[in-house]
């Protein structure tokens, strides 16, 4: 109290409220009377401890000892339970052998257990009391015995009633009673058929469990007077109840899911890269043939175009090709073979056009100043084919007496270089390519690969100005030669399965397409840009 | 003192009637001290109702070296101030520098005016405010036992203080009473 009145430096305000009361309201009595009959056990036991609590020594034996309370714990654990299961595997069959020894007319010889109870409702078929007095022809007697005993037995709250259940069971069961074989109406029949699956202990259960009684009694009451349809059914036993006690398991369940066979990783990866595709594209561009007569082999040609081939050598005329358009189509096939590398082939088809200028030849009847336009067999590139065609083919290939026109010495200086000629070569080749592309930017939309194979050319014809066609069998052309290939390759792919490309090609022939002995050689390349179409497996 | 014994004691043997009796008598001040501290009528009814029920839960604390009423409200303002001091009121709070010039001195020559409107007044006061100035005003601590049981400093204290009592004069000036508001 001193210390309250050692600090007054305001007399007015502590005396304004020195004797100021005011009543507080019934109800914080009530509050304090009721928290006063409380127990006070609102300890709290702080965690970290006091005092002695939170000392080390004290806090470490806490620990230690919780450590080895709970290896105690999993010791026991894993000490019994495997035990726990074999029991329950060795007295399993007993159980059963227990359920399957029951005969149907046996009753039971000892005073079951509430489970036992609940399996001789399934099995046994000996009826009580209540129900003999329900099978009783007399409706209201057995309707009111069994709802009376019923109610007796049925509670909400109680374990499964085993007399009602043996009741419905050995009703629906037993061929001479009641229930085996029910003459009734359709709407009985639903909720008799209802009834005997009810297996929970619930108000609902024993209105049904009445019900199918009453409906029993109604039915035999009933049953010389109306010859309704005549059902019979066997209702679904139910499983008895077996209440779970606690402590152990003692069931489990081993279930092991259908796993996908695992697979290593790597393999994985490879199979998930591997995209297969099929192509079709067309590269138009430029063939060039890149012809040229070769004159050191001129000799062994025969006499008779000696004098030519000389005349040309001496007066060093030459064809010369130029490109043309040319067009490719190709079909074909890749597959990637890891992120970066893909191979792929196919099959194509070459047209190939150029315009060849080659020297021409002085004739009187065709001279005229300048060059001479479609002057058959009167250039040295037509007339160097001609000496190039093996001699079994020559009747076939060029008339006898064009040959003989070359052979003739009044020729012999008839290649002047002021006269030149222009023709144009058709080529057609079937092309299989071989590439191997390298990717630049792998698993993207766009992405850019860079090629490069080889292409086997298959030689089909030539078509000289639209009169001489020179096929494989005339042995000018070699019927396959090889080109490298070369190019970059853009690819978008805006779906999984599609994809358009367009790649720069560049074909540059590896050897001579024309047989060494000919005199006309031929080294074609050919350059493009393809543009294709893919799908992707 | 006799009758608070007997009380005392009748308490201490649980005895409910006692209680009620200890209730009754002391329970219309404590619960003007409890309305002094919070606004809220309900929250003062908490306040008295725990408060009394640590009283009789701890009665056997009391030794009589202090008048039973002044044990009763201490444990009461203890109670309130606990209740309040959940609330944290004295947050962003101003120190005493701030306001020493325009501290007003106490002045004695106000006149007697009805407590329940000196509590309305209070009450309108803001929490942290309304705690220093009645624990320094009416209950009569000091400022440094203030800032102990609040947990704040003393500046602290004395700049919630200050500002009650400015808040105060200026509600007493403008309802006619001019002399409260002369400092001096």
């Amino acid at each position: 109290m001193d210390e309250l009145e050692k600090n007054m430096p305001d007399n007015f305000w502590r005396k304004a409220f020195d004797e100021a009361a005011e009543t507080p309201p019934p109800r914080v009595w009530d509050a304090i009377e009721r928290r006063l009959d409380e127990p006070d056990s609102t300890k709290i036991l702080p965690l970290w401890g006091t005092g002695l609590a939170s000392s080390r020594p004290f806090v470490w034996s806490t620990r230690i000892a919780a450590a080895v309370a709970l290896l105690l714990l999993g010791w026991w654990a894993v000490q019994t339970l495997p035990s726990a299961n074999l029991s329950y595997k060795r007295n399993a069959p007993n159980v059963i052998a227990q359920h399957a020894e029951k005969p149907a007319n046996t009753p039971a010889s000892k005073e079951p257990t509430a489970t036992e109870q609940a399996d001789q409702a399934n099995s046994s078929t000996e009826l009580p009391e209540s129900v003999a007095s329900a099978s009783k022809p007399t409706t209201e007697s057995g309707t009111k015995t069994l709802a009376k005993s019923g109610r007796q037995q049925l509670s909400p709250f109680k374990p499964y009633p085993a007399s009602a259940l043996a009741t419905l069971a050995s009703k629906s069961r037993v061929p001479n009673s009641v229930g085996s074989e029910l003459l009734m109406k359709t709407g009985q029949l639903a909720q008799a058929r209802t009834a005997p699956r009810m297996s929970v202990t619930t108000a609902a259960a024993q209105a049904s469990i009445n019900s199918v009684v009453a409906s029993q009694a109604v039915v035999t009451q009933t049953d010389g007077a109306n010859p309704t349809v005549t059902i019979a059914f066997e209702p679904l036993s139910g499983r008895s109840l077996r209440l779970r006690g606690f402590g152990q398991i003692h069931r489990i369940v081993w279930f092991r899911p259908a796993e996908p066979e695992l697979k290593p990783e790597i393999a994985q990866s490879k199979q998930r890269s591997r995209d297969a595709w099929a192509s079709a594209s067309v590269m138009p561009g430029s063939f060039n043939p890149m012809v040229s007569i070769k004159s050191a082999s001129v000799a062994s040609v025969g006499s008779a175009s000696l004098d030519a081939i000389k005349a040309s050598t001496t007066s060093q005329q030459n064809v010369s090709s130029s490109p043309n358009f040319s067009v490719a189509y190709q079909a074909g096939a890749g597959v990637q073979l890891s992120e970066r590398w893909s191979i792929e082939s196919g099959i194509g088809y070459l047209a190939g056009r150029s315009t060849l200028e080659t020297p021409a030849q002085f004739s009187s009847a065709s001279l005229s100043a300048g060059f001479i336009q479609n002057s058959a067999s009167s250039n040295l590139y037509v007339d160097a084919l001609r000496n190039s065609i093996h001699r079994g083919d020559l009747a076939y290939a060029v008339p006898q007496a064009n040959y003989a026109n070359v052979s003739n010495s009044a020729y012999q200086n008839s290649y002047n270089g002021q006269i030149r000629q222009v023709l144009t070569n058709d080529y057609q080749y079937m092309q299989v390519p071989v590439q191997v592309g390298y990717q630049l930017r792998p698993k993207k939309k766009l992405s850019l690969a860079l090629l490069g194979g080889i292409i086997t050319n298959i030689f089909i014809r030539n078509t000289v100005d639209s009169q001489l066609e020179i096929t494989a069998k005339d042995g000018i052309y070699r019927p396959v030669s090889l080109a490298a290939a070369m190019g970059a390759r853009f690819r978008y792919r805006p779906t999984r399965q599609w994809s358009a490309s367009v790649a720069g090609m560049y074909q540059p022939s590896l050897g001579l397409g024309t047989q060494s002995e000919s005199q006309v050689q031929s080294k074609p390349n050919t350059a493009g840009m393809s543009f294709g179409v893919d799908y992707h497996f | 003192m006799q009758d608070d014994y007997a009380l005392v004691e009748g308490c201490r043997r649980q005895d409910r009637s006692m209680q009620r009796l200890l209730y009754e008598r002391f329970a219309g001040k404590l619960f003007v001290v409890c309305k002094r501290y919070v606004k809220d009528p309900d929250e003062a009814e908490d306040i008295l109702q725990d408060a009394f029920v640590k009283i009789y839960r701890h009665i056997d604390s009391f030794r009589f070296e202090c008048p039973l009423e002044a044990w009763l409200k201490r444990v009461v303002i203890n109670t309130a101030l606990k209740h309040i001091r959940k609330q944290k009121p004295w947050e962003h709070t101003t120190d005493v520098q701030e306001l020493a010039p325009v501290l007003p001195q106490a002045d004695e020559s106000l006149p007697t005016l009805n407590y329940q409107y000196l509590l309305q007044l209070i009450q309108e006061l803001p929490p942290g405010c309304r705690t220093v100035f009645n624990l320094y005003a009416i209950e009569g601590y000091t400022h440094p036992e203030i800032a102990e049981m609040l947990d704040i400093a003393e500046g602290t204290s004395k700049s919630q203080f200050a500002r009650a009592r400015s808040l105060l004069q200026q509600k007493l000036q403008s309802d006619g009473h001019p002399a409260e508001g002369r400092p001096r």
